[in-house]
């Protein structure tokens, strides 16, 4: 059991652990829990607010509407998303080609004399190198791959449900001005 | 920012050209109107090329395991063969040898087994790469599923042809053969 002075000497502690005080410090803070960063819409993200407002004002064109055009802005921060989600799919599938090392599987490979006939033969009769490459670096991304499909649906759900929206809002005929 | 975002979905192992052709064409079927159907249009055609990848993959992947499946097969589970280096040589020669083909066969037909079991075996040395490439798949199968019922919802007129033509894009690309079933389709001709 705590004694109350051992709760005193712990109170008294945290009073000297209070965190960053630097705005730099908090800044690097904030980020201590962040692991991949998929999870946090764009639209909180500056580098992607005139994107987002450029697609948006194509989406909605003339439309003078404040739903409407809220509608689209939530369509084109969707639409960007996914952008984002498949440039990170590619991204883990090159990064898996150039930098990850070869598992045990695959890595008794061609040491001196070559691959063995079997899977030389294996490589010929695909319809190049490029696409047995291109099947390895596929392979080991695909953990990451799994990850990354989750957050793409939820971005795609968002954008589908932001089109229904779009339209319903502009299908929906406008309370005449004036009027009781 | 705006190029890398917007860039074309491609590996660089793969052909910017291709895919480019794959996305005229739904563009020449679709004719969109406007953005929102620009950008289904174009998220039809990066599905379908992610689809094609996917199915690339999983090929190789079973393609590579026909050279265990054939050691496992023949030596740890049905003792036909000794274990050791000769062995491994002499079923490497299986890929290019008519006469090792037929030997083994031979050894499976003791066992009521054919060349299918092959197959078979390659599967079941991977399962864990084959189960995720299936979950990738599915989760494709899925959204293009939902975002054309999305779609229909106000171009009512395309939901049949986007159908017939994600069946035509999967029929049209030659997507290789595991090995054993290549082997026996061969035969067959």
């Amino acid at each position: 059991m705590t004694s109350e002075r051992q709760i005193a000497a712990n109170r008294r502690n945290a009073q000297k652990s209070t965190g960053p005080r630097s705005r730099s410090g908090k800044r690097r803070a904030a980020r201590n829990s962040r692991k991949h960063g998929l999870a946090a819409p764009i639209s909180g993200q500056t580098e992607y607010a005139s994107l987002i407002d450029k697609l948006a004002s194509k989406i909605s064109g003339k439309i003078a509407d404040p739903g409407i055009r809220e509608c689209a802005r939530l369509i084109a921060s969707a639409q960007l998303e996914l952008d984002r989600f498949r440039h990170v799919q590619i991204g883990s599938i090159e990064c898996g080609r150039m930098f990850e090392p070869n598992d045990e599987q695959h890595d008794e490979g061609p040491p001196e004399g070559g691959h063995a006939i079997g899977v030389d033969f294996v490589i010929k009769r695909s319809r190049s190198f490029r696409e047995v490459d291109e099947a390895e670096a596929v392979r080991r991304a695909l953990p990451k791959l799994t990850k990354i499909v989750r957050y793409e649906r939820r971005a795609a759900k968002k954008r589908d449900d932001a089109v229904r929206c779009f339209f319903a809002a502009a299908a929906m005929p406008k309370p005449a001005k004036g009027g009781r | 920012m705006r190029r890398v975002i917007r860039s074309i979905p491609v590996l660089s192992t793969e052909s910017e050209a291709r895919f480019d052709a794959l996305r005229s064409s739904f563009r020449n079927d679709i004719k969109p109107r406007d953005t929102i159907d620009r950008m289904y249009c174009d998220d039809f055609a990066a599905l379908d090329w992610e689809k094609m990848r996917l199915r690339r993959a999983m090929v190789a992947t079973l393609n590579f395991e026909v050279r265990n499946a054939l050691y496992e097969l023949l030596v740890e589970k049905l003792s036909e063969l000794e274990r050791g280096q000769e062995t491994v040589e002499y079923l490497d020669r299986w890929f290019v040898e008519e006469e090792v083909k037929r030997e083994v066969s031979e050894m499976l037909a003791k066992y009521n087994l054919d060349e299918s079991v092959i197959e078979a075996e390659a599967f079941r040395q991977c399962p864990r790469e084959l189960e995720q490439i299936e979950y990738l798949l599915a989760g494709i199968e899925s959204r293009r599923g939902k975002a054309l019922y999305n779609f229909t919802f106000y171009r009512r007129d395309l939901a049949p042809l986007l159908r017939s033509k994600a069946i035509e894009v999967m029929q049209n690309d030659n997507i290789p053969q595991i090995e054993s079933k290549r082997e026996s389709s061969r035969g067959a001709e």
